[in-house]
């Protein structure tokens, strides 16, 4: 009974403070924090099996907390209000290249974050080629460059349309 | 050339006349054919709630700091008046699991004759891990209300005798110990889980 109780506990927890820690604390993981999920596994795990070593304990864990996600994802497929509650929504932060700097700022999303992600994922060199930056749910930015043509990249789409 | 991307845009930015300050509402995400499901009124209660989180982690990191979890200042507190020949020192607060002790200081006059017999509540006993006594008791005689240890002390010094134990029950946990033939002591203790 108490494993089950342990993992529950210890799963609503984490769900909590990671919704409280906003959906960008994570998004990029870099050594320090790969570093700083290393220790906090190894301060919940204590928590977690409370000194009982059986694979019982162990089984009964995993169960629990896989079983715990997967209500979880059966409920958010149902509800677009829990989905949105554990999810997050999407966030549009730059609009026909035009960094909108208050949800920027609340979002904890830099200019140089959107523009390292554009150069990354498009060769981008300034904001206004970025037509919408979009922070996901994961929390990763997205990029949707401005009409971009398939010959490359939008630096070369230097002809005029009409 | 490095610019080339602001010079050809040809459609018109509806925002413009509005300036920097007017705000961006999802129709107007969709009208420029961006299908997602953002939502800025409950975006904004997150981030409120998010900020609220922040606040609440900050005040639990300092409300640990000064013992409201259990070691800490606020976590110990002493017990015992004259009339009980003792003074209890316990952790007020304190965690399951977590080792924990109880010390009972003597003054000269409760150890006059070199033998001290202490009485410790059997219920309270029961709902921890005892791992040792210091000094260690001469004897220990189980009675069915409680467990009482007999010590040797030095006559007319005053001396502490100290419970090390781990607390295993969880919750309001009350227990008494008390000395031949005084009046007991009672505290409460509260172990987090």
């Amino acid at each position: 009974m108490d494993s089950v109780l342990r993992a529950a506990a210890v799963y609503f927890f984490l769900l909590l403070i990671f919704r409280v820690a906003g959906k960008r604390t994570l998004a990029e993981v870099t050594t320090f924090d790969a570093v700083l999920l290393l220790i906090f596994s190894e301060a919940i795990q204590q928590a977690l099996i409370d000194g009982d070593q059986s694979m019982t304990n162990a089984f009964l864990i995993v169960v629990t907390l896989l079983g715990l996600d997967i209500a979880i994802s059966l409920l958010t497929m149902r509800s677009s209000k829990m989905d949105k509650a554990l999810n997050d929504v999407p966030l549009v932060i730059v609009q026909h290249g035009r960094p909108l700097e208050d949800r920027m700022r609340k979002a904890r999303v830099t200019p140089d974050d959107v523009l390292e992600r554009g150069r990354e994922l498009w060769g981008i060199r300034a904001m206004e080629q970025v037509e919408y930056a979009i922070v996901e749910r994961t929390g990763a930015i997205s990029i949707l460059p401005r009409r971009l043509d398939w010959a490359g990249t939008p630096e070369r789409r230097s002809a005029p349309a009409s | 050339m490095g610019v080339a991307g602001a010079s050809v845009e040809e459609r018109p930015r509806e925002q413009e006349a509005g300036g920097e300050a007017q705000p961006v509402t999802e129709h107007d995400e969709h009208e420029h054919g961006l299908e997602i499901g953002q939502d800025i009124a409950f975006q904004r209660r997150m981030w409120r709630f998010q900020r609220a989180g922040w606040v609440a982690m900050v005040v639990v990191a300092l409300l640990a700091l000064i013992g409201l979890f259990g070691s800490g200042p606020l976590s110990r507190a002493r017990e015992g008046t004259a009339g009980t020949g003792l003074t209890l020192d316990y952790a007020r607060l304190t965690r399951h699991g977590a080792p924990d002790n109880l010390r009972v200081h003597l003054p000269a006059s409760s150890t006059s004759q070199g033998k001290v017999e202490l009485a410790v509540d059997r219920e309270y006993l029961e709902g921890l891990r005892l791992e040792g006594i210091v000094p260690e008791p001469e004897s220990t005689e189980g009675r069915p209300d409680a467990m009482v240890y007999v010590f040797q002390v030095q006559p007319g010094a005053p001396t502490t005798l100290t419970f090390e134990f781990t607390p295993e029950a969880l919750g309001l946990r009350a227990g008494s110990v008390r000395l031949k033939g005084r009046e007991p002591v009672s505290f409460t203790q509260l172990v987090y889980p």
